[in-house]
């Protein structure tokens, strides 16, 4: 006979708190330690007691309770009552040992079980760098120390010369929450967004305590990737990184001073110059867009970012600084500035262009027609490259565009909407009210209509309506009712772009 | 000190040592005043009893000690005396001059040779006396422990070091570096990677195309969604604060969020619509109307076709039967059953209190009902209190006269008080049979042999059944109770079975055996209608929902198809007695038509089709109750909408 509770999902899934008593840790220390091992609760197949709990698989609590990880958490426990105990008999001088001497567990080993191949850790490698980009814009906080920041920070900027000496940004799109960088390493595309500027401080409904978990985990996974991609370059790791080149203004790629990974080879390589054209000419840089441009910033452009992306490209960026001007300009073939006029002189042997026409040209891999992104010019669209438009009746004009220029180069964009929005955006105050009652006549429009004569066939099909089960019936509605409003939103794109196009003409 | 006269020195110097004498001699009696004040007076002070001590020695100034013929002497100027110092004295003197004892010893008490403590200059160590401690002689404890400490110190720190040696070792800790070569770490059990987030769309754009960008009063309207903004310079964009918080939630997500695998199939939903075969291929059915009868007196109530097809009959709200014959759209006669009623009473004596109530309520005839035998012409009529049985074959087929007197049924004398005959001598009727009831009839349905029919009354209180026999002008109420929520009654074409409907349930009785053998659940809120499908097996529920319910006896007590073809409540349900088609129709003002095939093979389900949804244009406002007759052998639906006209609907194809 077969006990209930012994066999099937019962057995299969065990509850979060249940869970928790089992491996006799506290609430926290168990969610660090789920965050740590990757474990996640699972749905049940099947419905089980207690619908509200979440559950997990008793396989994966099994393998946390066999896990080294938790004995050191037992024992830090253990260490931390000890030190309270010698602090409450004010013995100073054991304190002191006791913190010196805490136990210490790395996690290098539970990032090979999480991710056995490294193309495993690359594709989950999105989640890492957001939250590593991240916290290097903090300004520290009482659960985020400062060394914790300078460590995310090295991270990503070694994460960075790694793209910088590869070539291996594909896409970048300036969005209004940060710059959203896509890189290809082994053919896998991890997507993240750096931030513009550094944050002035932390929301305070955030649970820093899981930041700080998750921050644990992916600086471990970072330095590891890190790693692996130095030493497939031949290179040591952890370069070593001259303070003081940064701090003279220099650009931080610059800064890295590289050794060769073996050590009897003894080479010393200064990256800057002769490091990054070694790479050059060992055809590690895959992306050759902005070969042989050499940008100048001017001073209002988030500088690390740009010199990031255009020395990923093939380019060079210098900028000036007030403690350090430019004193050779003649080998300068592109300004860029972020304002509406030209600061001095015009030279003529130059273009100047905005920021975009870098990120618009990176996307459409090709270099766009300069005249279109002049300083204080109006821009055309910044479009967004994960897009994809082949089975949408919505298309961006601006992407016609780009696609016209591939092809046969046609250069003329005109300046169809954007450039006097005043305009348009008087009509459409005027039409506000109007609008909205237009939009749903619309929809009921598209809609086939009941009074006129329906074909024998829509007739048909809604008789046949009438028979279907409640499942389907529940699904079909599901179904049509996404694709109504997927239609709806691109209805009203098409419609908007030709309301504009008509009122700019 | 003892002061010594000249006179007496010698004895002094015998008497050494003697120091305890006091000297009470002293005359100036002047005390502590300084001597100079009588400087330059001629006295030097008062004696005991006042009298002025004059100078002895005018010529003033003396040193405090001179040498007199060998003796040493110091001069005491208050007094005046000359005091001899005996060598003794001196040396006392001399040891105080310089800064010694005066008793000339040593400080041990010692003579000897002196050890001099204090030179005279200001030393930087103070002169103590007091003895060094043993402690100070022996190796300092406390020293030892410092010196320990020290030593711990520094071991403990060397072992740090070299502890953070091997860390710094196992810091070079590289993972993947040998392809697959520790195959045994274990992973997780059946991992499911986390989705990725969506990548972002054009409206995420600093400046994205300006269809994406909504217009002021858009943006007041929701505040959680994100709305597109466009800004003229990439320096212009400010913080996006919200993003530590996106990010946040992204972790939350990973750890909290219980995660399965869904395999997304990417249905057609044309694919979910039931595959039937079309209406085109299964006519005849109703589809358009063809005639009309009317206009009547009011609304009609209840209209009826006899078993043969020819003839309808319509209960109108004036209290009247109109009879149509159907084939001409003729009004073959007018049955006025109001005025028929307010005679029979007359002449019967009914209870006075009745006839009262005729008056006010109109006397509407509510059902009308043609016996279900073949070639009857037996009409029921539910009128007031009564329900009215007529044998019309003689008024309409007045040329055979075979049933001239009452048709075929024997009159049994043992009819009960309720049961009358009345011949109709006026209204060329024929005789008729009148049955009283306590509550008022509704509704009558015929057996199909034609010999029992059951009416269903109703008042205020309750509804009951009451099951007639014509032959032998018997009543029964099978049901003693009077059974609150019976909605409607049937007979089972041909066993001996009774379905009741009640709110919630269809109860089926076995009259045989007098006991129940089914009870179907349909599981909606109500039910409102309920009709028994010419096969039998089969029973088709309307409900309060607008849904009906199509229940197979044979396969379960719970419903084989629910069809939800109405939005309100379904108001009746009539199934084709011969071909393969019923309808409903609901206070929404529509008639569905349906086909549906019954096999006889039990395994094989029955198929029903939806055909036509019917739509009259009805022209009265307010609430309108549909009621319908099929045509016996055609194809043939009548429907009665209450603007006063029957309506036909056929086959026009």
């Amino acid at each position: 006979m077969i006990r209930k509770g012994s066999k099937g999902a019962a057995k299969a899934y065990i509850s979060a708190s249940k869970a928790r008593r089992k491996l006799q840790v506290s609430l926290a220390t168990f969610q660090k330690l789920c965050i740590l091992k990757g474990i996640h609760p699972r749905v049940p197949g099947k419905k089980l007691k207690g619908s509200q709990k979440t559950f997990y698989l008793t396989k994966d609590i099994k393998f946390l309770a066999h896990d080294p990880l938790i004995r050191k958490i037992w024992e830090l426990r253990a260490h931390r009552r000890k030190i309270k105990k010698a602090k409450a008999k004010k013995e100073t001088s054991k304190v002191k040992s006791l913190l010196d001497n805490s136990p210490s567990y790395r996690l290098e080993r539970i990032v090979l079980e999480r991710y056995g191949k490294f193309q495993d850790a690359l594709s989950d490698l999105d989640d890492a760098l957001n939250l590593l980009f991240m916290v290097a814009n903090l300004t520290c906080t009482s659960l985020i120390s400062s060394d914790k920041i300078a460590n995310c920070r090295r991270l990503c900027r070694e994460f960075q010369k790694y793209v910088v000496m590869t070539g291996a940004v594909r896409k970048v799109f300036a969005s209004v929450k940060g710059l959203y960088v896509q890189v290809e390493i082994d053919g896998i595309r991890p997507v993240f967004i750096i931030p513009y500027r550094p944050f002035q401080r932390m929301p305070e409904d955030v649970d820093q305590r899981i930041i700080n978990s998750f921050l644990e985990f992916y600086e471990c996974m970072l330095s590891c990737v890190n790693r692996h991609l130095f030493h497939r370059l031949g290179y040591a790791y952890p370069p070593k990184f001259e303070e003081s080149l940064e701090e003279r203004g220099l650009s931080i790629f610059d800064a890295f001073i590289l050794e060769s990974k073996k050590k009897d080879e003894a080479q010393m390589m200064v990256d800057g110059s002769e490091g990054f054209s070694n790479d050059t000419e060992k055809g590690d840089h895959s992306n050759t867009l902005l070969k042989g441009m050499k940008f100048f910033l001017g001073r209002e452009i988030p500088v690390d970012l740009f010199d990031f992306i255009i020395r990923s490209c093939g380019g060079e960026a210098i900028w000036e600084l007030p403690s350090m001007p430019v004193t050779d300009t003649s080998s300068i073939t592109h300004y860029v500035y972020d304002r509406p006029d030209i600061p001095g002189e015009r030279r003529l042997d130059v273009e100047y262009v905005q920021p975009q026409w870098i990120l618009d040209s990176i996307n459409a891999q090709v270099l766009l027609p300069v005249s279109l992104y002049l300083p204080g010019v109006s821009l055309p669209p910044h479009l967004s490259p994960f897009v994809n438009h082949e089975n949408s009746s919505y298309r961006p004009h601006f992407q016609d565009f780009i696609s016209e220029y591939k092809t046969s180069g046609v250069n003329t964009y005109t300046e169809r909407v954007v450039g006097d929005k005043s305009s348009t955006q008087v009509v459409a105050e005027n039409n506000k009210n109007e609008e909205e009652e237009e939009e749903e006549r619309r929809q009921r429009a598209l809609v086939p209509n009941d009074k006129s004569e329906p074909s024998s066939e829509s007739a048909n099909r809604k008789l046949a309506k009438l028979m279907m089960r409640r499942k389907d019936r529940h699904l079909y509605e599901k179904i049509t009712k996404s694709q109504k409003e997927k239609e709806k939103k691109v209805n009203r794109l098409v419609r908007r772009q030709k309301e504009l196009m008509q009122s700019s003409e | 000190m003892e002061s010594v006269t000249r006179k007496n020195i010698l004895e002094l110097e015998e008497r050494f040592g003697d120091s305890s004498s006091s000297s009470d001699e002293e005359t100036n009696t002047i005390g502590n005043v300084p001597i100079e004040w009588y400087k330059d007076l001629s006295h030097v002070g008062y004696t005991r009893s006042g009298t002025k001590l004059l100078k002895k020695h005018k010529n003033g100034l003396q040193p405090p000690v001179y040498v007199k013929k060998g003796v040493y002497y110091i001069y005491d100027e208050k007094n005046e005396e000359e005091f001899a110092l005996s060598r003794k004295d001196l040396k006392k003197l001399v040891s105080i001059v310089r800064l010694q004892n005066p008793s000339g010893t040593t400080e041990s008490g010692f003579v000897g040779e002196e050890v001099v403590f204090w030179t005279g200059q200001p030393r930087v160590e103070p002169v103590k006396s007091i003895n060094e401690r043993k402690r100070s002689f022996l190796p300092s404890r406390y020293e030892a422990a410092q010196v320990v400490r020290l030593v711990r110190t520094i071991l403990r720190r060397n072992r740090m070091n070299d502890r953070k040696k091997v860390e710094s070792d196992r810091e070079d800790l590289s993972v993947w570096e040998e392809a697959n070569a520790d195959q045994s770490i274990r992973q997780l059990h059946r991992y499911l990677p986390p989705p990725k987030k969506p990548l972002p769309s054009h409206e995420e754009s600093y400046r994205p195309p300006a269809e994406f960008l909504f217009e002021q009063k858009r943006n007041q309207r929701n505040e959680e969604e994100f709305l597109p903004e466009s800004y003229n310079f990439l320096r212009h964009v400010p913080v996006y604060t919200s993003l530590i918080r996106e990010h946040f939630e992204r972790c939350l997500e990973l750890y909290l969020a219980p995660r399965m695998r869904k395999t997304r199939r990417r249905i057609d939903p044309e694919s979910l619509i039931p595959k039937l075969p079309s209406p085109e291929s299964l006519r005849p059915f109703p589809d358009s109307k063809i005639a009309s009868f009317g206009p009547h007196i009011g609304n009609v109530l209840s209209i009826s076709l006899n078993s043969s097809g020819q003839w309808l009959a319509c209960a109108c709200k004036d209290g009247s039967v109109v009879l149509w014959e159907v084939a001409t759209g003729m009004r073959t006669m007018t049955l006025n059953f109001r005025e028929r009623l307010l005679q029979i009473s007359a002449s019967l004596s009914l209870p006075g209190e009745t006839s009262v109530d005729w008056e006010h309520e109109g006397l509407a005839v509510l059902h009308v009902a043609w016996s279900s035998k073949e070639n009857d012409l037996v009409l029921a009529v539910c009128i007031g209190h009564f329900v009215i049985v007529v044998n019309l074959a003689n008024v309409l087929y007045p040329n055979e006269a075979e049933d001239s007197k009452w048709f075929g049924y024997s009159a049994s004398e043992d009819s009960s008080s309720k049961w009358r005959e009345w011949d109709d001598k006026i209204g060329n009727l024929g005789k008729i049979i009148v049955i009283e009831h306590s509550k008022k009839p509704q509704h009558v349905r015929w057996h199909q042999k034609g010999d029992y029919f059951v009416v269903m009354t109703k008042d205020a209180f309750g509804s009951s059944l009451i099951v007639h026999q014509l032959s032998r002008k018997r009543s029964q109420s099978p049901f003693s109770k009077s059974a609150k929520g019976v909605l409607t009654a049937e007979f089972h074409p041909f066993k001996s079975l009774f379905f009741i409907a009640t709110k919630h349930h269809i109860r089926i009785y076995d009259l045989a055996q007098a006991k129940l053998v089914n009870k179907l659940v349909p599981g909606v809120s109500e039910i409102s209608a309920m009709s028994v499908h010419p096969s039998g097996n089969h029973v088709l529920v309307g409900s309060v929902e607008g849904h009906l319910i199509w229940f197979d006896l044979d396969l379960s007590c719970r419903p084989y198809k629910r069809i939800r073809d109405h939005n309100y409540t379904v108001s009746s349900i009539v199934c084709h007695p011969t071909l393969a088609l019923f309808a409903d129709t609901s206070d929404d003002e529509t008639v569905a038509v349906f086909h549906a095939t019954v096999y006889e093979d039990l395994l094989q389900n029955p198929l029903i089709v939806p055909l036509k949804i019917l739509k009259a244009s009805c022209s009265t406002k307010g609430k309108s109750t549909w009621v319908m007759c099929w045509h016996p052998h055609l194809p043939w639906l009548f429907v009665s909408v209450n603007d006063g006209y029957v309506r036909l609907y056929a086959d026009t194809s």
